[in-house]
């Protein structure tokens, strides 16, 4: 009885060892690396080694970035990168987000294979969804397993683990990634410089789809009408007085509407009202004549907002405004029912002649405001911060591997020698080297106007392998940049060629939008980490206003209400970041 | 036939009235049940000119397509998917039962030395478990990180079962076991011919409720797995749920855009679904019983 007691007690240790052995292991765990960032002021000095030359770099404040994002691609240099002489061989870890479908293994991911060559790397390519992305990065982190290279969900996770000493200062790599630096712009670096030390916790340049909204109207329906496309608040309450009451679509039912918000109950300037905002005024916090100027004291919000009630009180938005979906309201744009969207040009016109299939009536429905339709309006600002590309410390503790890494991504950017073979699933070069040659017709074309085009049939492989390409997608968070493609118009398929002609003509429309500076990039601030619940109360009152259950004669009740509900702090946090004194009303 | 209706027991008025209620509650709720499954099969056969004319909602599509479906099939990570889904669930489900059944038997015998402490212990760390980051690190330690058997090993130390186990051979009737000793079988006899014969129903349900979590689980596989040849089905449907669009990065992918995000998301739900619920018919009363196992539980 003895032995078998003896025997089950050791079962049970067996079983505890097992199952619950991590609460000890886990103390004596290092979670975090704590070196410290890179020094004050730290720059990559003027020169470099690279086997037995001396290669010189800009130092970070030689560089000279752009006032606002190039209208025209730049090309990259390859003598830019002879700081890299690619002898040494390296191995780094990649994470990045993808659309629904994982990366392929390595040894399946054409571009993959493609870039180990010719870095002389070996990649460990990683692809999650967005959604997963902090907490990954986060547990990562925590537990000395970081990725070397991965696109940061966030400026406020990217500014943490670079304020922690996890991340290398982008000023040390930009020296590296010329091309890249000629698509940041000041501002853009401005934004990023919201760290303790005034490093930078990343890198970044053009958005994916930076500057490629616009409001489209119903062409069809302002012939109808005999109206010209509006340009004062005047004209464009007729034209959506028009939508509403004199059924342009025939059918002798009241069931058109001048717009439909796509709100998803979120911001009333949410979905396809967020175009609206900027007609008004500048919508950011700003500095003039030395004052902080806040859209919340100027005027700007509260005319918006009125206009904003003038639809709705007239009738002239759906019912569902406010609630609806961007999902659920594309079937009533598609179907007939609304006269006006904010919309990108080739979205737009894809998903409506895909519903109306693809007749040749479909073709010139919409069309995009060539001005604004408020007088004195202007368009919602461009170069926002695209993906943040983070590069850890202890992933990149050799300067040489920070080097290649940084070369490699500087020419994945548009205009770069390897951005063609990154983007849309890759160029047919990448796939003969994979040794599976392409079937298809496709081009790839830097177009005479600063844009890039490419074009597949689709017919052959690897573009009829259909998820295969999805899954590639996590390579080009590095260099696509919509608001430079133009679609293919010569692809010998009549429709698709006039479709294209069309995105392209509004594509050249809203390139030419007269904007506001981005004063948001710098004077942005987390709003609701600095007054929790401020922003639901804002959605809450603002919804009350455009409904009419709130007069606009409380406005500023309101809006001393919202200073005392943490406004004040707001204020004062965005002045801190401008660089002004915090205005009397907020102090 | 005559008889037949002759015998048949009239129903009164109130009776009918009651059992028409019944009928009709009782249909309304099963309507309610089946009404996502059926939208979700809809939407899943339905091409997206068909979801925007019918405003995004289709029970019965009017020209149903099977594109979705050949979408979610051609992509080369489903395969591996499925099969790492079927590995784990059968394996991660029975190892789930090994520790469980042993440590619960022992635990059940009065006579072992330590046994309140063994019993605080691992009731202990059921209720504290240690958290998301020390248990990564300890995966890490024990070389688990990016292999299959992060999924099972883990599973294989659930206390919460082997209390379960505990319980129920602690509610045998002690005349079984004193017979047994009088036989001279041996605590491992016992365990073996006595006590798992009984416990079949209980461990039938335990091994249902963890190959259903096993099946359905994708966190893990989001913390642990760098490798996508290691993805389980489940993970691969939750990305294809929560990011899958055309409309930005893949705009100009051609032979997708007569598809929606929706179709294929939905048609990633049915595929992930279908085997549970070819399954479920057949182990469904060692669910309820498991329900009832957990309710009386201590």
């Amino acid at each position: 009885m003895k032995k078998l007691s003896v025997l089950l007690v050791l079962v049970l240790l067996i079983f505890m060892v097992a199952g619950c052995g991590g609460k000890s292991s886990s103390t004596n765990e290092s979670t975090f690396t704590t070196q410290p960032s890179t020094e004050e002021g730290s720059s990559s000095g003027t020169a470099s080694e690279t086997g037995s030359n001396t290669v010189t770099v800009p130092n970070f404040e030689e560089i000279e970035f752009p006032d606002s994002l190039p209208t025209k691609i730049i090309f990259g240099n390859s003598e830019d990168y002879a700081y890299d002489d690619l002898s040494a061989h390296y191995t780094v870890s990649i994470l990045t987000t993808n659309n629904g479908v994982a990366s392929p293994s390595r040894e399946n991911d054409p571009i993959c294979q493609w870039l180990e060559k010719k870095f002389n790397l070996t990649i460990n390519f990683e692809t999650c969804s967005s959604s997963d992305l902090p907490t990954i990065i986060s547990t990562r982190f925590a537990s000395g397993d970081a990725p070397d290279f991965f696109t940061a969900p966030d400026q406020n996770v990217a500014t943490t683990l670079y304020e922690a000493g996890q991340l290398v200062d982008g000023r040390k790599i930009y020296p590296y990634m010329p091309l890249t630096a000629k698509y940041t712009t000041k501002y853009m670096i401005k934004a990023l410089t919201s760290t303790v030390d005034g490093g930078l916790p990343c890198v970044t340049h053009y958005a994916f789809q930076d500057a490629v909204w616009g409001f489209a109207i119903r062409k069809d329906w302002l012939d109808k009408f005999g109206m010209k496309e509006p340009t004062t608040e005047d004209e464009l309450l007729a034209f959506a007085k028009a939508c509403t009451e004199d059924d342009p679509d025939g059918n002798g039912v009241d069931d058109t509407y001048f717009m439909i918000g796509a709100c998803s109950g979120n911001s009333v300037t949410s979905g396809m009202m967020k175009g609206w905002p900027s007609m008004f005024g500048n919508p950011e916090t700003h500095v003039e004549n030395g004052q902080l100027v806040d859209p919340m004291l100027d005027g700007t919000r509260k005319k918006c907002l009125e206009f904003l009630n003038k639809l709705y009180t007239s009738g002239y938005l759906h019912p569902d405004w406010y609630t609806i979906s961007w999902e659920k309201a594309k079937s009533y744009t598609h179907n007939d029912k609304i006269g006006m969207v904010y919309y990108p040009p080739a979205d737009l016109l894809g998903e409506y002649t895909t519903a109306k299939n693809q007749s040749e009536d479909s073709l010139d429905v919409w069309k995009f405001l060539e001005k604004p339709p408020i007088e004195n309006g202007k368009f919602v600002a461009s170069g926002s911060l695209g993906k943040l590309f983070c590069f850890s410390s202890k992933g990149f503790e050799d300067e040489g591997k920070l080097k290649r890494v940084a070369h490699m991504i500087d020419t994945m950017t548009v205009g770069g020698e390897n951005f063609f073979h990154t983007v849309q699933g890759g160029s047919d070069e990448i796939y003969s080297e994979f040794g599976k040659p392409v079937e298809s017709h496709r081009t790839w074309t830097y177009n005479d106007d600063g844009t890039f085009m490419f074009y597949t049939d689709a017919s052959g492989w690897p573009w009829n392998d259909n998820n295969y390409i999805v899954s590639l997608t996590g390579w080009q968070n590095i260099g696509w940049g919509a608001s430079y493609e133009r679609k293919p118009t010569n692809t010998g398929n009549e429709f698709a060629d006039a479709l294209n002609v069309r995105r392209n003509a509004f594509s050249d429309i809203i390139a030419k939008y007269d904007r506001w500076p981005n004063d948001g990039l710098i004077s942005s601030v987390s709003v609701e980490s600095i007054a929790p619940g401020l922003t639901d109360f804002v959605n809450a009152r603002e919804l009350e206003f455009v409904l009419g259950k709130t007069s606009f004669s409380e406005w500023d009740n309101y809006v001393n209400e919202w200073l005392t509900r943490g406004g004040k702090d707001v204020i004062a946090a965005k002045a801190a970041k401008l660089g002004v004194d915090v205005p009397d009303y907020a102090k | 036939m005559n008889a037949s209706r002759k015998n048949r027991i009239k129903l009164s008025k109130s009776d009918l009235v009651y059992q028409i209620i019944i009928f009709t509650v009782v249909g309304i709720v099963a309507f309610i049940c089946v009404f996502p499954l059926l939208y979700v099969v809809g939407m899943s056969l339905t091409s997206e000119g068909e979801m925007i004319r019918r405003n995004y909602f289709v029970i019965i599509p009017h020209d149903p397509t099977l594109r979705a479906y050949q979408t979610v099939f051609s992509q080369a990570s489903i395969g591996s998917a499925m099969l790492v889904s079927i590995g784990r669930t059968l394996l991660g489900s029975v190892a789930s039962l090994v520790f469980p059944i042993l440590g619960g038997y022992i635990l059940s015998r009065i006579d072992l030395p330590g046994r309140k402490a063994f019993l605080i212990f691992f009731i202990i760390t059921m209720i504290l478990s240690g958290g998301m980051i020390p248990t990564y690190l300890l995966m890490k330690r024990l070389h688990l990180i990016n292999t299959f058997w992060v999924y099972i090993i883990p599973a294989m130390g659930s206390c919460y079962n082997m209390l379960i186990i505990k319980m129920f051979v602690e509610n045998m009737p002690l005349d079984i076991m004193e017979s047994a000793d009088l036989d001279g079988a041996s605590e491992l006899q016992k365990m073996m011919y006595i006590a798992i014969p009984l416990l079949v129903p209980t461990i039938c349900a335990i091994w249902l409720f963890s190959a259903v979590g096993q099946w359905n689980s994708w966190f893990d596989v989001m913390l642990y797995i760098h490798n996508p040849k290691l993805y389980s089905l489940s993970y691969v449907v939750k990305q294809l749920m929560t990011s899958f669009t055309f409309t930005d990065t893949t705009a100009n992918l051609p032979p997708l855009d007569r598809m929606t995000p929706e179709g294929l998301k939905m048609a990633s739900v049915v595929i992930a679904v279908i085997p549970i619920l070819c399954i479920y018919p057949f182990l469904q009363k060692y669910f309820i019983y498991g329900v009832y196992t957990g309710s009386v539980k201590g």
